[in-house]
């Protein structure tokens, strides 16, 4: 993209309207990444806001006339991660506007949404409909639900998730190469008024051909193509809710209960969070200072909620509550209402609704950065102690390291996050966390943790570890971005 | 006893993760979200306990002696078609057995003196004169009337026309018998009946959780069958194949003769061209698979090993056992023969072969649950006007009096039902 400033504008100009174009900084540097510790790329040229899907397309056929390098965002507030960050100059397209929830639909459990629609606003919109759907853990104020399940962020409710694409259902969105294309259900036959009209909901992933192109976009951070709306599954709201709290002092003493809990599906939300992220998470709700909250706490502690919906909703959790205490004996636990000054009712309450502006995770020491992936519940011992280590080596505070641990797709795979808090003004911290970061990926991955997010270091490492795979993303991106205007130089992440 | 056995198929409750895919036709499959329905019980009461991992987790509760058996648990039990469904719609994501874990239920309830009095009174028949209707008035071979046909083992034959028990009070049944053994008689097929000695199959009794009865019944009439000396046995009811060919090996022994049903048969004499079909039948027909004709039908496959468990809720059996999925059922047959008759314009339903809807007419439901026999048979007849058809065939006498009798109950007549013996019949051409 070698064309300065004004040509640039001017081009944009002949697709969007005035307003939709900034160059303002603090526009500019509200999408720079707030972390210090991993490579927060080059900060986009140009802010566009197209109005709807119609002038989305046009900018993206633009681009590929123009050769413009187009990188695009949903949500709003600190961006830690950096999907959309650029390796080259760009112009970022900012979906966070597009607010709209045309459609939700009780009977077939299903919602309608644009990109910009944070967990607050779908949140606020399903209860009327006494609808819900799984979030992740406490989500910042800003983050996009659409931003958050494309990139199949892990939610707090794993008995739901029946695949790792949930709950995506069908999609819209622009390939890079102009084409709009619908996913699932929504993909046809007929319009989608005409399906609902048959009795079709756009529930399904998969298409009028069993192929579902949305894994194509999923996981893409916007390389592939562009999001216009996606229809997701929503969950019956639960009626009552009955948390408990089963702390222990080894993850090897929770484990077999989570097992036996996860398996037939009982109880609802369920999370492990080790007693540094409990307290952290709860920070903003006690008055006694983190290390206090912190003191009272086991080294783990499991959230395992119980929920009635609209049917029987006592005699269901009585039952529940039966099976999962069972269970607990077997394994020498025991379900609580409350641990230390944790109070399970509390701590529900905060992990399922969204914090403030800055992620929870920042509290701390006011700065977090994360290393996470994917593997099995049963490794997930080994892997502790491996950045256990490595902390240790790099001299990094191990009471500034929570633990996340988030069983997902009922339980089949689980997401472990080492938060790693630090304060963004020392430098010794900043260094120490960079050099941490940059040496846990590789030596994780190898010990068979599965980057499927990987940002950070581990964008280079997963290609790395398998180049094959890098090969594929090039072809996959030659059909559908075949001039490379969608982020050109990364390859998902 | 059957304790014990629930104790044997624990590795195969555990397995179910409650993903409820016992009450539906698997995904993929579904070609009307209206008929995506799988389980009449789950249709019916809506709750889980009634569906196959419903039954699961409450024999699992059992062997952990957190419940007892109760009337409630027993109408539970009971109120279900014993269809199967379940059972392959869940293999369809795993291997596991659904339907041996509700029958080793029933079995349970039925020990633990909780029978339903329905079901009593049909083991009662059974036992004093071998047929589960309580009016045993007419002779068993009065429907062969006129036939002048071998009756063995008097007279001796390569084949034995089974004709079952349902004749003997359902004359619509005793005509579809009649109208087979003057096709075999056209055909120049040498085969003989039980004559007075005919008697049921058994399967009432596996269907109401009576083993012993049912291990009896099988038993002696296998024993029966052997001392016959014949090489083929033609079953006319669905229910009848499903019976000896896949309940008899799992509970008793498999008689030495090959079982047939009427449609393999007859099937078979066409393709050798010994029979013709010359008569067109000009109807729009769509095809009920009846459950123990189909899915239900195939012999058990042996297994020695062990069930092991990881990360202590995972079961897997070792080594893997093959499995039945409830496709090598009788299912071909049938569409040959409809698509032989001239005239004749055949449509399917969605649910068809593995994943078709039962009709209500099994399990002891009908005579236990008469509203959720009718409200099966009738979502099913709807199906049936769905596709445009003009008739129902099906090939089970429980399937045939079910969907008939369902209609007239709720004095709907929205398509008269056939056997497809009858259908065949018409084509043959045979003069009455």
């Amino acid at each position: 993209m070698s064309i300065d400033s004004s040509e640039l504008t001017s081009r944009l100009q002949s697709v969007l309207n005035d307003s939709a174009i900034s160059q303002s900084a603090s526009d500019i540097n509200a999408y720079r990444l707030s972390t210090p510790v991993t490579d927060s790329g080059i900060a986009p040229s140009l802010i566009v806001r197209p109005a709807n899907p119609d002038e989305l397309q046009k900018l993206i056929r633009l681009a590929n006339e123009r050769g413009l390098n187009l990188t695009v965002a949903s949500s709003t507030g600190n961006h830690h991660r950096g999907g959309f960050a650029a390796s080259k100059a760009s112009v970022l397209i900012d979906l966070s506007s597009w607010k709209n929830i045309p459609w939700i639909n009780r009977r077939n459990r299903v919602c309608m949404i644009e990109p910009g629609v944070t967990y607050a606003e779908l949140l606020q919109a399903l209860e009327p409909h006494g609808l819900t759907v799984p979030a992740p853990l406490s989500p910042r104020r800003g983050k996009s639900v659409v931003a958050s399940i494309m990139d199949r962020e892990p939610s707090t409710w794993p008995n739901r998730q029946w695949d790792s694409g949930d709950p995506v259902a069908s999609t819209e969105f622009v390939f890079g190469n102009g084409e709009l294309f619908r996913t699932g259900a929504a993909g046809g036959p007929g319009t989608l008024d005409q399906q609902r009209a048959a009795g079709g909901a756009q529930k399904s992933p998969a298409g009028p051909s069993q192929t579902d192109f949305h894994r194509v976009i999923q996981g893409s951070q916007g390389t592939m193509g562009v999001v216009t709306w996606i229809t997701m599954r929503a969950e019956l709201r639960p009626t009552v809710q009955k948390p408990f709290l089963v702390g222990a002092d080894s993850l090897a003493e929770l484990l077999p209960f989570i097992y036996e809990v996860q398996r037939p599906c009982l109880g609802e939300h369920s999370f492990v969070l080790d007693s540094t992220a409990a307290a952290t998470l709860m920070s903003a709700t006690r008055h006694e200072p983190l290390h206090i909250v912190r003191g009272t706490l086991p080294k783990y502690i499991c959230l395992q909620n119980i929920a009635g919906f609209e049917r029987l909703p006592d005699e269901r959790i009585k039952y529940q509550q039966q099976d999962i205490e069972t269970i607990a004996q077997r394994h020498h636990l025991s379900l609580t209402p409350s641990l230390g000054l944790l109070s399970a009712k509390d701590f529900l309450k905060t992990a399922t609704t969204p914090c403030g502006e800055v992620d929870w995770r920042c509290r701390l020491k006011g700065n977090c950065v994360s290393v996470f992936f994917l593997t099995t519940l049963d490794r997930v011992p080994s892997f502790v102690d491996i950045f256990g280590k490595l902390a240790a080596r790099h001299h990094v505070d191990e009471e500034s390291i929570g633990c996340y641990i988030q069983p997902v797709v009922q339980n089949h795979a689980c997401h472990v996050e080492f938060m790693c808090m630090f304060d963004p003004t020392a430098d010794h911290e900043v260094d120490a966390l960079r050099n941490l970061e940059k040496d846990a990926v590789p030596e994780l991955a190898q010990a068979g943790a599965y980057f499927s997010r990987p940002y950070g270091s581990a964008a280079d490492v997963v290609f790395e570890q398998n180049p094959l795979n890098l090969e594929v993303l090039k072809k996959v991106k030659t059909i559908f971005d075949p001039n490379r205007v969608l982020n050109d130089g990364k390859w998902g992440l | 006893m059957a304790l014990s056995r629930l104790r044997d198929l624990e590795g195969e409750m555990k397995k179910c993760f409650r993903c409820s895919l016992c009450k539906m036709v698997p995904l993929p499959t579904v070609l009307n979200p209206k008929y995506s329905d799988g389980c009449p019980a789950s249709r019916e009461f809506h709750f889980h306990g009634y569906s196959g991992s419903g039954k699961n987790i409450m024999a699992l509760s059992l062997l952990d002696e957190r419940i007892e058996v109760d009337n409630t648990l027993a109408s539970i039990t009971f109120a279900c078609t014993a269809c199967g469904l379940c059972d392959v719609s869940c293999k369809f994501i795993m291997e596991a057995e659904r339907h041996a874990v509700s029958m080793a239920l029933r079995e349970h309830v039925v020990d633990e003196g909780f029978a339903l009095p329905a079901h009593q009174q049909v083991i009662h028949n059974l036992a004093q004169h071998g047929r589960p209707t309580a009016n045993p008035a007419d002779s068993p071979s009065s429907w062969a009337n006129d036939l002048n046909l071998k009756v063995m083992p008097r007279q001796k034959a390569p084949v034995l026309l089974f004709a079952g028990c349902m004749q003997c009070d359902d004359p619509a049944s005793s005509q579809v018998t009649r109208k087979l053994a003057r096709l075999l008689l056209h055909a120049g097929v040498d085969f003989g009946i039980l004559g007075q000695a005919e008697t049921s199959c058994g399967l009432p009794a596996y269907w109401t959780g009576h083993r012993d009865a049912f291990v009896q019944a099988a038993t002696d009439m296998a024993d029966v069958l052997d001392s016959l000396e014949v090489h083929t046995v033609v079953t006319v009811s669905g229910s009848c194949l499903g019976a000896m060919r896949s309940k008899y090996p799992e509970y008793a022994r498999a008689p030495k003769a090959r079982v047939v049903h009427a449609t393999e048969f007859l099937a078979q004499l066409i393709r050798d061209r010994k029979l013709q079909l010359p008569r067109p039948v000009r109807r729009k027909v769509t095809f009920h698979d009846p459950c123990y004709l189909g899915r239900q039908s195939e012999p058990p496959l042996d297994w020695a090993g062990e069930y092991k468990t990881s990360h202590g809720c995972m079961t897997y059996s070792d080594p893997p056992r093959e499995i039945n999925r409830g496709v090598h059922g009788v299912f071909d047959e049938p569409r040959q023969l409809l698509r032989a008759i001239d005239g004749l314009d055949f449509v399917e339903m969605y649910r068809i072969r593995e994943y078709s809807y039962c009709c209500g007419g099994g399990g002891g439901v009908p005579l236990a649950y008469p509203d959720l026999a009718r409200s099966a048979a009738l979502h099913r007849i709807e199906e049936a006007v769905d596709v445009g058809a003009e008739c129902l065939v099906t090939a089970c006498h429980h399937c045939r009096a079910n969907l008939s009798k369902s209609q007239q109950s709720a004095e709907q007549h929205l398509l008269p039902i056939f056997d497809i013996i009858d259908l065949v019949y018409e084509a043959a051409g045979i003069e009455d």
